[in-house]
């Protein structure tokens, strides 16, 4: 599998739009957390609820680049040659989820970097130790947005199917969790098992947590340490499933 | 050219993306329907659906129809079906208006069927409508212009790009960062800016939203959205200078 | 004899339809083995399933002696390279850059090796041409290259001088033979243009709706497509006179023409035929080909 992940990153070093997105993710974040969630949502914002919004900057750009680029082993067809010189189909799968986790890895790493920035170039007061343990949080959930992302693009074999998926999916999510959040917000609104239920789900979702911990509703959100232990729960569950899938799919 | 039409409405109507496009847009309405439901005290006594509940799903129409005019119109490049066209001696500009055309037909159906189907649901779930029918086809005619526009941007970036795949790419992250822009906008205190029309999904938004921020009617604050016309016209004519000037490629799903 | 895959009655099945029933084929080690069919006899699928991106419904086949649901067919296929239907390559890069995508791929230690490949297919001279810039040829060259990188000891190439010109044509031939002969590199090679590969085949496979119908070596394929004497005549019977009182085989293959297997005296067959009162209007000496044999393998004409 070492030989998979060095030709994958191989291919991310030649990638000019791996570049741009990096690029424009940390120019985005310094950007939004110096000057422009003031101008959108006004100075009663607080600079940690507007780099927490700002947390789903490597998200939106994964949803485009991870679709471009494991799709383009199946509209290249590429993929065969990894599989005719006997790599089996769980190392493909590894290679690749290790490259998009390094990839979202190095994308919330300048997100960080680029918030702080912004946030002190703008002088606004913030706590570091509050922040650090929200990146955590951040990591984790984006974290398990690629593993959806990267089994989506394994089992689905094809290039515009994947970006159709990934561009058309999470808004949904978005509007569901939002909804779902606000509900349970609301007295009577559900019955308690429902809400409990409700509760979980939003908490599970990588767009619940992101929508959850920018704005601030605090009966939703659970502590911390479970919200990435759900995360890592996300992200076994999309790989075991999407290996699963991949295994059985058969290439053309 | 009324050739060219009919193979286009054929294609379209057997086509994929234009026969889910509707339940894609339905679901986002029937979650806001079952928010309003789910929210109500007595639902014995049932406070109607209001307008915005039958558009709310402008908010997301602008990313839907970015996606199905780059797969619509993009498969004419990934299977180099649009070649047939030009070798059999049709212009340029006939197979430009044609896959406007369609694409405008399919965006208004589907954007239709999402609001009709949604005001049937939402009357049961919510009780009868809060609009009149004249209301209803106002607001409908009056978003036309807007997705119009909307449809002849995507369209223009697609005949450009050549690629079905990049094409999807592109439009979908304008229309995202659109969205964004016009979501900001959409507080209330901005309605009366004309000039934000320019802002396709800002008109749109002010439809989906204006119940929830302001007290007037809905109709008078949507004034007629010259924006979006002068946008429709212009994308439509630089389509069209690009068309008819551009190398056209076969360009097989892996080729950017 | 050392086989280097061995089919046993390979099955494969999508949905409702049979694209393998059956498949029994041996390919000899160092063999150039040309792989015969019609357009959807199964060619493709029966590549699809060695190479290891399909899994046969039914049957099974073994690979340099291990079965194919073994564990350790992976490392088998480590010796193989194919280049199945489009040449599997990176169309955003260049030749080289391909080249070293797979070199990482196959955990080469270097990149030595890659000039020369580029050489042998004769892609020496791109430069930065990215692959979405090539012609069909050259980028079928490209794959053929990709599948070398690891220099595998068996081949497969599912229709390998599709698009090329016919220089092109003659350079993949010959490098084909000159691997094989040098390298004992044993080729898989499915094509429609049966001269091509009656150039270099060593062995031959037919292939119809699934099923092997014949397997055979140059040499017997040979035998089968043998030569002949056609004659036109205008008495057939007096023809059938002479031949049978000279003891040579023959056909007639219409009313006034037949076939001599043989190479008789041909002073004395006129001179023999006159007496009889028969003309001989043309005489010529014939090969079957390889096109004719095919066809008349696979059941005439209408069916090609």
């Amino acid at each position: 599998m070492s030989r998979l992940l060095s030709a994958n990153l191989r291919r991310l070093k030649i990638n000019i739009p791996f570049y741009i997105y990096s690029f424009l993710i940390f120019a985005i974040s310094i950007l939004f957390t110096s000057k422009l969630y003031i101008l959108m949502f006004g100075e009663y914002l607080p600079v940690e609820d507007a780099i927490m919004i700002a947390s789903a900057l490597p998200a939106g750009f994964n949803a485009l680049f991870i679709g471009f680029f494991l799709g383009r082993e199946y509209s290249d067809k590429t993929i065969r040659n990894k599989i005719v010189v006997g790599f089996t189909k769980s190392e493909i799968y590894g290679a690749s989820l290790i490259t998009t986790s390094l990839v979202t890895t190095l994308w919330v790493i300048l997100w960080f970097v680029g918030c702080i920035s912004g946030a002190t170039i703008a002088g606004a007061e913030y706590s570091m130790e509050s922040l650090i343990v929200k990146a955590f949080v951040v990591l984790f959930f984006n974290l398990a947005f690629s593993s959806g992302l990267t089994a989506v693009s394994m089992m689905v074999h094809s290039r515009v199917l994947c970006i159709v998926l990934h561009t058309q999916v999470p808004p949904y999510l978005i509007t569901f969790a939002l909804i779902n959040g606000s509900l349970i917000g609301t007295e009577g609104a559900f019955p308690p098992v429902i809400k409990e239920i409700m509760t979980f789900v939003v908490n599970l979702m990588p767009m619940g947590q992101w929508f959850f911990t920018s704005v601030d509703y605090g009966e939703v959100l659970y502590p911390n340490p479970v919200l990435m232990l759900l995360s890592v729960g996300v992200i076994v569950l999309f790989t075991a499933v999407g290996i699963r899938y991949f295994k059985e799919k058969e290439i053309k | 050219m009324l050739k060219l039409l009919k193979g286009s409405f054929i294609r379209l109507f057997r086509s994929s993306e234009f026969q889910i496009m509707p339940f894609l847009l339905m679901i986002m309405n029937f979650m806001m329907i079952f928010m309003e439901r789910a929210n109500l005290q007595d639902t014995d006594k049932l406070p109607g659906l209001p307008l915005f509940n039958a558009f709310f799903h402008v908010v997301v129409i602008g990313i839907c129809t970015a996606v199905f005019v780059s797969l619509f119109i993009g498969a004419e490049y990934s299977n180099a079906t649009i070649f047939n066209k030009i070798i059999f001696g049709h212009s340029r500009t006939a197979v430009y208006l044609t896959y406007l055309i369609t694409c405008l037909f399919g965006t208004a159906v589907f954007h239709l069927t999402a609001t009709g189907v949604t005001t049937l649901v939402g009357w049961i779930a919510l009780g009868k409508p809060l609009f009149t029918i004249g209301e209803f086809i106002t607001s409908y005619l009056l978003s036309l212009p807007v997705l119009f526009a909307v449809v002849s941007f995507y369209l223009a970036i697609t005949i450009i790009v050549q690629n079905r795949a990049v094409a999807i790419g592109i439009s979908a992250s304008f229309s995202v960062v659109l969205l964004i822009f016009s979501m900001y906008f959409c507080d209330g205190k901005h309605y009366d800016n004309k000039y934000l029309d320019f802002l396709p999904d800002f008109y749109l938004n002010k439809l989906a939203m204006s119940d929830m921020l302001i007290s007037e009617g809905v109709i008078e604050k949507l004034n007629f959205p010259v924006y979006p016309c002068i946008l429709f016209g212009l994308f439509t004519v630089i389509g069209l200078i690009v068309f008819n000037n551009i190398n056209i490629r076969n360009t097989p799903e892996g080729e950017i | 004899m050392e086989f280097v895959l061995k089919t046993n009655n390979l099955v494969k099945r999508y949905g409702g339809f049979t694209a393998l029933s059956g498949l029994n084929m041996n390919v000899p080690k160092g063999a150039i083995y040309g792989f015969i069919g019609k357009n959807g006899a199964g060619k493709t699928t029966l590549i699809r399933l060695i190479c290891g991106l399909q899994n046969p419904t039914a049957g099974s086949f073994n690979l340099y002696g291990t079965e194919n649901s073994d564990r350790n067919i992976a490392k088998c296929r480590k010796r193989m390279g194919a280049v199945v239907e489009t040449p599997s390559i990176y169309l955003n890069m260049t030749a080289e850059e391909n080249l070293k995508q797979q070199y990482l791929v196959l955990g080469l230690p270097n990149y030595d090796g890659i000039k020369e490949l580029l050489d042998l297919v004769g892609l020496s001279d791109t430069g930065k041409k990215k692959a979405k810039n090539f012609s069909l040829g050259m980028r079928q060259r490209l794959g053929i290259a990709v599948a070398l990188a690891g220099n595998p000891d068996f081949l497969v190439l599912d229709e390998p001088i599709n698009g090329l010109d016919p220089q092109g044509i003659v350079e993949i031939r010959e490098l084909i033979l000159k691997l094989n002969r040098e390298k004992n590199i044993t080729f898989l090679i499915s094509s429609h243009i049966l001269d091509e590969l009656s150039r270099i085949a060593t062995h031959y496979g037919f292939i119809d709706k699934g099923f092997l119908v014949k397997e055979m070596s140059a040499e017997e394929l040979d035998n089968a497509c043998r030569k002949c004497i056609r004659v036109e005549i205008t008495k057939p019977e007096a023809l059938t006179q002479v031949l049978d009182e000279m003891g040579i085989d023959y056909k007639f293959v219409s009313d006034n023409v037949a076939d001599i297997y043989s190479k008789p005296n041909v002073t004395q067959l006129t001179l023999s035929l006159a007496d009889k009162g028969c003309e001989i209007i043309s005489l010529k000496e014939q090969d079957e080909s390889l096109e004719s044999f095919y066809i008349g393998l696979l059941g005439g004409e209408n069916n090609a």
